[in-house]
């Protein structure tokens, strides 16, 4: 029989909400509660909480009468699966044979490693040590399968044992409601008696099969460790991630391009093997003083040539200081995707000239990624909101269209400048009186007017009859 | 002076979140604005026309309305039809009905063949300004000849002068005439924010998303005649004005006609009615009749005749004759129901000489309003009604009226949060937390308490949102009863469109509109205690060989004894009075005779409560307080109540003697009461009211504690004329509860859902009145619960009861069953039910009969070999091997409650107590010897929990023991200080202090516990562990 030991995350997001950068922020007095949406009910809930009489599974409306001031979080799945992966990496320096059980469990498999630490309080030590860096809260178990041990954890049994009597004895102890079997399931159960998992190994497998299914079957030889339960195992993500201990220390970051090449050649390499692109690249320099320093390096289009990495990095490393020496360095590579084809035709004239990705690289490595923008047009209907900042070269939602048919100059101003000159009108009004839901109202007239020097001009009217010039027509 | 102008293209709210004022405000404000006419054309609807034609007569505007619609067809057409005369209303209602049946609920499918046949409408077409408008140019004036308008709008967009020069290029080419219209969507500017609102919640996203979906200005509002002028032609302006001079329509024109069918040749409507009565009369009274009653029904049928509603009377006389033919109980009630005529035509079974109720009361010449029946049928069959109605008239002729489901606090809070981009979930919070009963914190209020910044941009702008956007129509439904049936087409009255509900369709007004244009609607409702009724009547006839009817219980005259038991408020299953409330007041009140029953109906009400009725009544009733009257004339109206106002009648009435209301003034409070709360319009009468009162000499105070009874009875107060009838079903139910407690029990465990009562409160209640009940068998129970034993005393539960189980199951079951019954549980199988039917009675015990042990009967029905063909007949009993699961009371219990939702043998209490798991506690039954204002500890399972508005802190808990139910009353303190006991608990237990009023006792609650969980501990500790 193998031995599993199941980990159970009862809190996950309360308890990463908590551990976070601006955790402190939160105000422990107060009650917190996790409520999952779509079933109105409470799943995670600080101490304050549980005081207050609040219950897990209980609905909001209830708990919000139970404990004035409920801090309220929408349950994120996503978010605990994401954090559940991070103990899982966690873990996987000091055990193999991890399975994440989503979205707040994790499996482990005891046995193959209990060789290795010699035995299973050693092996049990080293996982607490490790978790003791994380900001979780767990409950536990052993069990000789991994429903067994998944169970015991859920009724956080909190016991690590190799004893099969004592884990049986504990197993045969829990009722069905806390076991996997659907609902359904331990409905009929109930109703001819059986009640607890001691009543239900009662009953033989055989007189099991022919009144419920292979399904509970299945689960019954499952949990007692008769029948094989194939686990997928956690594998860490092949993340290219190299670290390069500088034999002396350099403050001119001129001098970092030799050490920084040399792992820019392992990049290429890795990557070339992978058939990758990179898309973004993150040079940790780690400083005598303890900082470090992050620069990001980005490339639209995806690249892979170590020299094009080298070159998009000294364009940054030119206008960085630091404040003491650089003693290590390390590149990782946070996005990498799959080569896609290009097309470049012989024949095209452009030959050499720079693609628009490319173009934007060079851009964001010399002036930064915030300096370089995109533009965009948007549904509002105020001129002077009617185009946004946007993220380069990413496409408007084909949500919106706007009119064609309005008359709008192609140049508008900044800020609409007060009207100095006669000028003739020539159509108009055009009245916009909208806005008022970001508290940005507007009530203009405007209108197309002529100057006398033939220019046409876009002018308004306020209702205080001032005019304004607010763009020109080219 | 600025010129005329009349506008002719005005949407209204009804025209669902697109339009963004009531038609009320429309027209208001197109009489503020010196408009000749304004036209409500919602989109193929005439939905808000009623609505716009009420404001105008009640506040006498000095605006001509025209009814219209806007049509669109595909994208390409936008026309105005306009009603110059009725037979374009005919028409147009004709064309919107035809759209509308053809599509889904709440949408239309226009095509051009209904374009076509329009022969009466003006049509102002609205020009696209693209390539299609010169297609539809020679269309339209192809087949709208000289009816035929081009409509041009100015909305200052920055084309209008491109689109007004398309619009005159148009009208010349055709030689089409040419008018302004003003494409009108709000009364007033100020409602733009909400139009943009509603813009965002019809397209299903934020308002920072809808942009270029928004109006861009105000200008689709009603604007001045000034602003008009400066952007119009005046001969544009002025052809609006010509336009409305020739629709002379007038709403008030409608009239439908009843169905002539319902009068033989030969005979006018009026001598029929009388030979329906006259016949009428020798069934009610084969004893003859007396000078007195025949008086009275020859002034009610001259009153009959006066007001011409004899087709009113005829057409329900002929439904209730069905319903008497298929014996089908029924009752009626309203102002007109309680009539000798009624009674006669055997509509209202109340006895007129046995209560003084006079028909005068409830229909009068003076108050215009016009009468008012309600039919209830038994709710099992009103289907039947229903289908009868369809038949006999057609579905062209008969419709049910709508009901116009309008935005509420809940709905406005979620629609309005969406769209100015509020997290759902803190739309969910505040919805889920706002306590709409606690009326002394608004909404607002409470809001802000739940994390609402009240003065931020987005706060104000979600508080003032709301509040303008509650009352808004959403959609029309249907309403539960109310048939429109007319002699013609229906259609050619109201448009006609689909329900949500497959073969049903509605009109498009509801009841308040049929009521404004004085057309009458015959209510057709369900009731559940008619079903207990007539079931009872049958088994009654069944087994005991006596025939009864709701006339003869009647005409019994009132049984001192049925009375007793009302006064002692021992009134479970009895028809209104069996709340907890009613309960509460019956031992105070002492019901003695029918009228007594009526005031005690409406008088424990929230309108009375609040209105601080109560207490004076008692007061007056039981001698400690004067009875006094400030006039001969409010005598007159409040004598039989003893001084005190309980029915809306008698406010209704006293506004017009005291106050000099006139018939139709005094019909306008009546809507106002009733619609109170939504719109505040009370607060116009006050004045009128107080000083009606003193310049007939009525004292300031007096005056101002009738206005303040008018706004408790709000939208609470409960017609007399329905009390009486529901009286004449309190008394019936009551009979039969104290005289046949065993086919009464049976009748209403056989009619429900119904009522106040679970099936396991009815059954414990049964069981204290020393009826026997037996559990449900295989072997002896029928589908229905049954009577059985000697003189059949013994009620039988029936297959019904047992969840899980199939209507063929219970079927077959009867049918297949050996006349000796089944002799194994494998002959049962035999039959051909279905396992999951074979495992549903073995939970329910059924089988017991058989074997004593449920769980191995289900474990043995499981099994699906011994289901195989040779097995049955060769194999008895398949041996049950080692199953060694037997259940436990406690686990009988739970079985017995999730398979039948009751216990015969055993209550939770009892079991726990039995376990020690209880403590020291008094039992329901034993608190008559405890004394006043002592202490005292009480256990039960917590079966309500009513925190009436009224009382505001307290909370009305009942606990259910073994023996009966207790009266708990918690303090909002107490409550609050152990809210977990409070609200979670199932099983509680309560140390407070006993108060006893009368024989009314109510335990106050001090302390709460929480025992729920030992309700788990006892399957735990009685389960052994191997």
């Amino acid at each position: 029989m193998s031995l599993w030991i199941y980990l159970h995350f009862p809190a996950l997001q309360l308890n990463a909400l908590q551990s976070s950068p601006n955790g402190d922020a939160l105000n422990t007095s107060q009650g917190m509660i996790v409520v999952e949406g779509r079933k109105n009910e409470i799943i995670q809930m600080n101490q304050r909480a549980s005081e207050n009489g609040v219950c897990l599974g209980m609905g909001l409306a209830t708990a919000a009468s139970m404990c004035e001031g409920l801090y309220v979080i929408e349950y994120d799945s996503a978010l605990e699966s994401e954090k559940l992966k991070e103990i899982a990496h966690w873990l996987y320096m000091v055990t193999a044979n991890i399975s994440l059980v989503p979205p707040n469990g994790i499996l482990l498999q005891a046995s193959n490693m209990l060789t290795l630490y010699d035995g299973l309080a050693n092996y049990w030590q080293a996982l607490v040590d490790q978790l003791k860096h994380l900001p979780f809260e767990y409950s536990f178990a052993s069990g000789f399968s991994p429903f067994a041990a998944r169970m015991l954890a859920g009724k956080s049994f909190n016991q690590i044992s190799q004893s099969e009597r004592a884990l049986f004895q504990a197993v045969k102890q829990c009722d069905l409601s806390e076991t996997e079997l659907s609902s359904k399931h331990i409905t009929t159960l109930n109703r001819v008696g059986v009640h607890s998992i001691a009543d239900l190994l009662r009953i033989p497998l055989p007189d099991i099969a022919k009144r419920f299914g292979s399904d509970l079957v299945n689960y019954v030889g499952r949990l007692t460790g008769l029948f094989h339960h194939v686990i997928d195992f956690y594998h860490p993500p092949k993340q290219f991630q190299r670290r390069f201990d500088l034999l002396f220390e350099i403050i001119n970051l001129k001098l970092l391009e030799k050490p920084l090449l040399k792992l820019l050649a392992l990049l290429e390499s890795f990557l070339i093997m992978r058939d990758q692109y990179a898309h973004e690249l993150q040079l940790e320099l780690y400083l005598r003083d303890g900082n470090t320093s992050t620069v990001l390096v980005t490339s639209a289009a995806g690249e892979y040539q170590s020299k094009a990495w080298l070159s998009l990095f000294v364009l940054k490393l030119e206008s960085m200081k630091v404040a003491s020496p650089v003693i290590r360095i390390s590149l990782s590579a946070v996005r990498v995707a799959a080569k896609q084809g290009e097309v470049s035709d012989l024949f095209d004239g452009k030959q050499g000239a720079l693609s628009p990705l490319e173009l934007l690289s060079v851009l964001q490595a010399k002036l930064g990624n915030e300096s370089v923008k995109g533009i965009q047009v948007t549904e509002d209907p105020r001129p002077h909101l009617s185009s946004a900042l946007c993220t380069p070269l990413e496409k408007a939602p084909s949500t919106v269209q706007p009119d064609q048919s309005l008359l709008r100059p192609s140049i508008l101003l900044p800020r609409p400048k007060p009207l100095r000159e006669k000028v003739a009108i020539i159509k108009g009004p055009e009245r916009l009186s909208t806005g008022w839901w970001d508290g940005q109202a507007m009530i203009r007239d405007y209108f197309i007017a002529r100057a006398e020097n033939g220019r046409w001009l876009w002018v308004y009217r306020t209702p205080k009859q001032q005019w304004f010039l607010h763009g020109m027509f080219s | 002076m600025y010129g005329r102008y009349a506008e002719l293209f005005c949407q209204s709210n009804f025209s669902f979140l697109e339009g963004a004022s009531h038609p009320e405000e429309l027209v208001m404000q197109a009489n503020f604005l010196n408009y000749d006419a304004i036209a409500i054309t919602d989109e193929c609807s005439v939905a808000g026309v009623v609505r716009a034609f009420t404001a105008i007569k009640q506040h006498k505007l000095n605006v001509q309305l025209i009814v219209g619609s806007l049509l669109r067809l595909d994208d390409s057409l936008s026309l105005v039809l306009l009603c110059p005369n009725r037979l374009a209303y005919a028409e147009l209602c004709r064309l919107i009905t035809n759209a509308r049946r053809r599509a889904h609920k709440g949408s239309y499918e226009l095509s051009e063949w209904d374009l076509m046949s329009i022969k009466h409408c003006f049509a102002i077409w609205l020009p696209k300004g693209n390539d299609h408008d010169a297609h539809w140019g020679a269309w339209l004036k192809k087949y709208y000849p000289e009816r035929l308008w081009v409509g041009v709008q100015r909305h200052l967009q920055h084309n209008d002068k491109d689109y007004t020069q398309h619009c005159r290029a148009l009208a010349e080419h055709f030689h089409i005439p040419i008018t302004a219209c003003g494409g009108v969507l709000m009364h007033s500017a100020t409602r733009l924010p909400l139009q943009h609102t509603l813009t965002a919640i019809c397209h299903g996203i934020s308002l920072q998303e809808s942009g270029h979906l928004l109006l861009k200005n105000t200008e689709r509002s009603l604007r001045s005649k000034k602003k008009l002028n400066a952007i119009f032609d005046e001969a544009l302006l002025y052809e609006s004005v010509l336009i409305a001079q020739h629709c002379v329509f007038d709403m008030a024109e409608l009239r439908y006609e009843y169905p002539h069918e319902l009068v033989p040749k030969n005979e006018t409507p009026m001598s029929y009615l009388r030979k329906l009565v006259d016949k009428g009369i020798a069934f009610r009274f084969p004893e003859g009749i007396s000078d007195e009653i025949q008086a009275i029904i020859d002034k009610e049928l001259k009153l009959i005749e006066e007001l011409n509603y004899p087709f009113f009377f005829l057409t329900i006389h002929d439904v209730v004759m069905f319903a008497k033919r298929q014996g089908i109980l029924y009752q009626g009630r309203g102002s007109s129901a309680n009539s000798v005529v009624c009674y006669c035509l055997e509509i209202t079974s109340v006895d007129p000489s046995q209560i003084s109720v006079l028909f005068e009361r409830f229909i009068s010449k003076e108050r215009d309003e016009p009468p008012d029946i309600d039919v209830d049928f038994e709710h099992e069959r009103r289907e039947e009604i229903i289908q009868y109605i369809y038949q006999k008239y057609g579905r062209e002729r008969a419709a049910l009226a709508a009901t116009v489901i309008s935005y509420r606090f809940k709905s406005a809070v979620r629609d309005v949060g969406k769209a100015l981009g509020i997290a759902e979930t803190q739309l969910d919070f505040f919805i889920k937390n706002v306590n709409r009963r606690d009326r002394s914190l608004g909404w607002q209020a409470q809001i802000i308490e739940l994390g609402l910044q009240p003065d931020s941009l987005k706060g104000k702008q979600f508080i003032q949102l709301v509040n303008d956007i509650v009352g808004f129509p959403r959609h029309l439904s249907q309403h539960v009863g109310g048939f429109v049936i007319s002699s013609g087409p229906l259609y050619e009255l109201v448009p006609v469109e689909n329900a949500s509900m497959a073969e049903r369709t509605v009109i498009q007004w509801d009841k308040d509109d049929l009521e404004s244009l004085g057309l009458l609607k015959v209510d057709v409702l369900a009731l559940g205690m008619l079903t207990a009724i007539r079931k009872s009547f049958d088994l009654i006839h069944h087994y005991y060989g006596r025939r009864l009817s709701l006339a003869d219980l009647t005409r019994m005259q009132d049984d001192p004894n049925v009375y007793a038991m009302i006064q002692n408020a021992d009134t479970v299953g009895v028809f209104q009075i069996e709340s907890r409330a009613q309960m509460s007041m019956l031992p105070r009140l002492k019901p003695k005779t029918y009228y007594d029953l009526v005031i005690q109906i409406a008088i424990v009400r929230p309108g009375p409560i609040q209105g601080d009725m109560v207490h004076p009544f008692l007061k007056r009733r039981n001698g400690e307080e004067p009875i006094e009257y400030p006039s001969d004339a409010v005598k007159e109206v409040l004598a039989r109540t003893l001084g005190v106002p309980i029915f809306q009648e008698q406010v209704i009435k006293l506004a017009m003697v005291a106050a000099g209301f006139t018939g139709g003034e005094a019909d306008q409070l009546r809507r106002a009461m009733a619609a109170w709360k939504k719109t505040g319009e009370l607060f116009q009468f006050k004045n009128k009211l107080i000083k009606g009162m003193l310049e007939r000499g009525y004292e300031l105070s007096f005056a101002e504690k009738i206005f303040e009874q008018i706004c408790g009875f709000g939208e609470y107060g409960f017609p007399e004329s329905h009390s009486a009838s529901f009286a004449v079903l309190a008394y019936a139910s009551a009979w039969l509860k104290y005289y046949y407690p065993e086919a009464f029990y049976t009748a209403l465990l056989n009619s429900l859902p119904m009522g106040f009562y679970s099936a396991s409160q009815l059954v414990q209640d049964a069981q204290r009145h020393h009826v026997s009940i037996q559990p449900v068998c295989i072997n002896r129970s029928m589908i229905d619960h049954d009577l059985q034993g000697e003189n059949a005393k013994v009620i039988r539960l029936g297959f019904r009861l047992v969840k899980g189980l199939s209507v063929e199951g219970q079927n077959l079951l009867v049918r297949e069953r050996p006349p000796l019954g089944f002799k194994s549980v494998s002959e049962v199988k035999a039959i051909g039910l279905s396992r999951r039917d074979l495992e549903s009675l073995a939970s329910a015990d059924a089988f017991r009969c058989l074997s004593d042990n449920r769980y191995e009967t289900r474990w043995q029905l499981m099994n699906p070999e011994s289901s195989l063909p040779f097995m049955s007949s060769t194999v008895a009993e398949e041996p049950i091997g080692d199953f060694r699961f037997k259940p436990k009371d406690i686990e009988n219990l739970t079985e017995d409650y999730a398979s039948l939702g009751l216990s015969l043998d055993h209550h939770p209490i009892t079991l726990m107590e039995k376990a020690n798991l209880l403590g020291n506690f008094v039992r329901s039954n034993q608190l008559s010897r405890v004394e006043h204002k002592s202490f005292v500890d009480v256990v039960g399972l917590v079966t309500g929990r009513q925190s009436p508005g009224t009382a505001s802190g307290v909370t009305f808990m009942t606990l259910e023991d073994d023996t009966g139910n207790i009266n708990v009353v918690v303090w909002a303190g107490t409550a609050r200080a152990q809210k977990q006991p409070f609200l979670m608990a199932k099983v509680l237990k309560i140390k407070g202090i006993l108060e006893r009023e009368g024989d009314v006792v109510h335990v106050i609650a001090g302390k709460l516990t929480d025992m729920t969980q030992h309700l788990s501990q006892l399957r735990v500790s009685s389960r052994d562990f191997h």
